[in-house]
């Protein structure tokens, strides 16, 4: 049921139009037949918990006109980080404003395509982004949080994102730039802990021997006249400084001697050294992080594209995700066309009587599942660019959204297909045992003749 | 006919002919007094005596070869330097082939303002060193060498320069020694030139190398008064060269430590198996250089610093006293007197000069083969140093003129202007402070 908004100061001036502003003050007004028909949320909570609480469950709702809508803040004061999930604090001096900017939100919103396809929880990110961008016709700006395990929230989108799961955040983003859907400027960059990806550390110097705090800076102290050189203990005497190779005392710094560098003991295992370890301790986990294992990941904003806002506007499914980025090679074609070559190839079976047949090569989920979205793709292209070396001109290749690979080959010899499979067998098993020692079977190949039931199959 | 055959050649030997030895004599006194019978029948006696020793040592080697496995010390190697840091990959490569395993390896970098801290550090991560030692301010080559001695925990300790490779065994023949004779304090390498045929330069101080290190020190070790343990490579034991306490401020302090250890009572030992390769200067230009640097340091060491050895105070050492005087006598003082020597047959002979210098060069180019002769038996790289004996010729040009009006310079410099302090291969706080404690 919708509550029409009934502020002090002039809650009719709000409405225009059908619709009401929704003023919820907690999450179990939240349902999806009271947001039906209104044009925008404001929030109205003292405690910015339950507004964070109140903001997830609008945007992880299953509806472009739900998780969609235009947020604001009822006037107040509230952190910039929860300023910046919204779409901004109602105030009362600039409400034209903010109805013109909720009826634009919500035009925009009604232009986006209604998306059936079941999402991956990536693939849902991804989507949402883009609406986000399209409907807010701005660019998505990563703010500093300290809350934030990558110390940074990016606007709408991280507020749906479990704190550990922000990496995935950065993978897909990354991944809508590589596929054109977003331009990218460099905001910053963080380091990730190894273990939790967390980027708040500690850094300290440690013992390269055993790894311990306990360490104790000395001077060196270089005699000119005689060149013995050694830690400050070595010359103290009382309160003077007396050379312990000719026995003279050291009076006048830069003209007796120098302090050329400095050198620290390990009071725990008494080693000696001048370099020390430098670990980055991670506050979240705990994980002691040598400095070249933690993983530098780059902090962009960002801007739709103009493909981006078509993707926005009518779906991932106007695209073959992952084979965009992978068919670079022409001779790997997207699986519609390759359907059509293969409709064709049947009729041509059907009608000359010839010997075609399909390969399909599939990758091991064990050797796929471990990998990120970067490597994988990388990967694919690998696996695809060494099947491409071995075929004919004339066989066509293409990739599903799976791990697997169909080539078709056209009027081909039994004998000859076998030896391809074996070829395939033997190659991709090197490749993939080479980097990845496995004694499971990485590989499946298997022989198709052309008939119809390979259409659906290769779906 | 050729005027050669025809006049020049038969007037040369009816001049040496009719002028009988007594002429022979008078004229080349210089050569027979002090150079043949120093570096040609001294030396030869001395190596034949060693070569036919060769049983007897080799079954008292293989036992101190033993000696040394069975104790197997712990040995510090320590490579200071500056700006060095092109040459420690390829050193540590080298170490890592030695048949002697149990060493800790610090590198010392003086100050460098090149790559050298990157390489040191990336180095010591990878735990291709033991130690990367730093001084931010450049101390010179001994405060360096003595800062590396301060933190190593070696029985013995091994000091290297960072452009050298070594034979797979030259740690080991460098340690065997020690366990020949107790009394052996120190031990220094064979030095041979890696890069010979990269220049005229280098092939010349190639066979220079070779005579005055592989053969000269073969016969000073022998009989016991060897004075200077290359800085390039030596082994010293740890307790000995710290009761002296490390280095003293150079240039020059390889062969100022030498005469410090022995001063101390140490027997030093010159080993020619334990072959270690250097890098030379590649022009006579930066040759002359290093060897005005090298000879002005005679002068400050051994006439100055060191000259209590001629005195007969308590401690008197007769081989110590001969040891230096055969090292100031046939470098400084034979050097001087040929100049006296030159004048007297430019004055007296005048007319003879188309004769004499001929027969000066050809008892040279004979003495040059005679030596690099006996090399050639003791030597395990027969194969490649044969390559040089087409050079043997130039050396008289090479050690007669040009190394002989170097050191004249050098001792000029050094005699009367005491020009060593002021070489910036020290930095000027510890040459000034040097000089004023009169070292």
């Amino acid at each position: 049921m919708n509550e029409e908004f009934d502020l002090p100061n002039g809650a009719k001036d709000f409405m225009r139009g059908q619709q009401d502003f929704l003023h919820v003050h907690n999450s179990h007004q939240l349902t999806e037949s009271d947001l039906f028909d209104t044009a925008a949320l404001i929030l109205d909570a003292k405690d910015e918990q339950l507004i964070i609480k109140m903001l997830k469950k609008i945007r992880s709702m299953r509806y472009k006109s739900f998780y969609l809508k235009p947020v604001f803040l009822a006037e107040g004061k509230y952190s910039k980080q929860l300023v910046s999930q919204t779409d901004g604090v109602l105030y009362t001096d600039q409400i034209p404003n903010i109805l013109d900017r909720v009826e634009s939100i919500n035009k925009r919103i009604e232009e986006i395509r209604t998306v059936t396809s079941k999402y991956t929880f990536s693939e849902s990110i991804l989507v949402k982004t883009l609406q986000y961008l399209f409907t807010r016709k701005t660019e998505m700006i990563p703010f500093r949080d300290r809350n934030s395990i990558l110390s940074y929230c990016f606007p709408f989108i991280s507020s749906i994102i479990s704190r550990e799961d922000q990496v995935i955040l950065l993978d897909v983003l990354d991944y809508a730039h590589s596929e054109g859907l977003l331009e990218q400027t460099l905001v910053d960059r963080v380091n990730l802990c190894k273990t939790c990806y967390g980027t708040y550390h500690n850094f300290r110097e440690v013992c390269p021997k055993c790894s311990s705090l306990n360490l104790q800076s000395v001077d060196l102290i270089h005699h000119f006249r005689c060149a013995f050189i050694g830690p400050a203990t070595d010359y103290k005497q009382g309160g003077a400084l007396v050379c312990p190779k000719c026995d003279k005392e050291l009076r006048h710094i830069g003209i007796d001697y120098d302090k050329p560098s400095e050198i620290f003991n390990c009071l725990a295992c008494n080693h000696q050294a001048q370099i020390p370890n430098m670990r980055a301790h991670c506050v979240d986990c705990g994980e002691e992080n040598e400095l070249e294992y933690l993983k530098t990941r780059a902090i962009y904003r960002f801007r739709l594209t103009a493909y981006g806002e078509e993707i926005a506007e009518n779906g991932l499914q106007k695209i073959d995700k992952e084979t965009i980025s992978i068919t670079d090679d022409q001779r790997v074609l997207p699986i519609e066309t390759w359907q059509v070559l293969l409709r064709q190839e049947i009729e041509r079976v059907k009608l000359h009587g010839i010997r075609s047949k399909v390969i399909s090569v599939k990758i091991a989920d064990l050797i796929i599942d471990p990998m990120d979205q970067d490597t994988r793709r990388d990967f694919k292209k690998e696996v695809l660019r060494e099947l491409i070396s071995y075929i004919r001109p004339v066989d066509v290749v293409t990739t599903n959204n799976t791990n697997e690979v169909f080539i078709l080959f056209p009027d081909i010899k039994t004998k000859e297909v076998i030896e391809m499979e074996e070829v395939f067998d033997y190659n991709l098993n090197k490749m993939i045992r080479d980097n990845i020692p496995t004694e499971e079977e990485v590989v499946t190949i298997k022989i198709f003749p052309v008939e119809e039931d390979l259409i659906d199959f290769s779906s | 006919m050729n005027p050669i055959w025809e006049y020049i050649v038969p007037d040369y030997l009816e001049y040496w002919y009719h002028g009988g030895l007594g002429k022979f004599c008078r004229i080349f006194w210089h050569f027979l007094v002090f150079e043949f019978t120093r570096y040609i029948i001294i030396d030869f006696f001395v190596l034949f005596a060693f070569w036919m020793s060769r049983k007897r040592r080799s079954y008292d080697w293989e036992m101190a070869r033993q000696g040394l496995f069975n104790e197997n010390p712990f040995v510090s190697i320590i490579v200071p330097g500056k700006n060095e840091g092109g040459h420690l990959y390829k050193l540590v490569k080298s170490l890592n082939e030695q048949t002697y395993q149990n060493f800790e390896l610090i590198i010392v970098d003086d100050g460098s303002n090149d790559q050298t801290p990157l390489i040191g550090k990336s180095l010591l991560k990878n735990g291709m060193l033991t130690k990367f030692l730093r001084n931010d301010i450049r101390g010179g080559k001994a405060s360096a060498a003595n800062l590396a001695l301060r933190f190593s925990t070696g029985k013995y300790c091994v000091h290297l320069d960072a452009d050298c490779s070594f034979d797979r065994d030259a740690i080991e023949n460098v340690l065997v020694p020690f366990y020949l004779d107790p009394d052996i304090g120190a031990v220094g390498g064979n030095v041979k030139v890696r890069d010979f045929e990269s220049s005229l330069a280098a092939r010349l101080q190639a066979i220079e190398y070779l005579k005055t290190i592989g053969m000269g020190r073969t016969v000073t070790s022998v009989l016991g008064i060897y004075k200077i343990i290359s800085g390039a490579f030596g082994a010293f034991k740890m307790d000995a060269i710290n009761n002296i306490g490390g280095w003293d401020i150079g240039p020059g302090l390889d062969g100022d430590i030498t005469v410090k250890l022995r001063k101390s009572g140490y027997k030093i030992h010159f080993e020619p198996t334990a072959v270690c390769l250097t890098s030379c200067p590649p022009n006579f230009k930066v040759l002359k250089k290093q060897r005005l640097r090298w000879d002005k340091s005679i002068v400050r060491f051994r006439v100055r610093k060191h000259n209590d050895v001629f005195t007969p105070f308590k401690e008197f050492n007769w081989l110590n006293f001969i040891a230096l005087f055969e090292n100031v006598f046939y470098n400084v003082v034979l050097n001087i007197a040929w100049w006296f020597y030159f004048i007297d047959i430019l004055i007296n002979f005048t007319g003879a000069l188309m004769f004499i210098i001929p027969m000066n060069i050809t008892l040279y180019i004979v003495a040059g083969y005679l030596q690099m002769f006996s090399l050639y038996i003791l030597s395990e790289r027969r194969e490649e140093e044969l390559k040089l004996w087409a050079y043997v010729p130039l050396m008289t040009i090479y050690t007669g003129i040009f190394l002989r009006l170097v050191r004249t310079r050098a001792y000029f410099d050094e005699l009367f202007m005491r020009k060593s302090y002021d070489d910036p291969w020290n930095p000027v706080k510890s040459s000034d402070q040097a000089k004023a404690s009169g070292f």
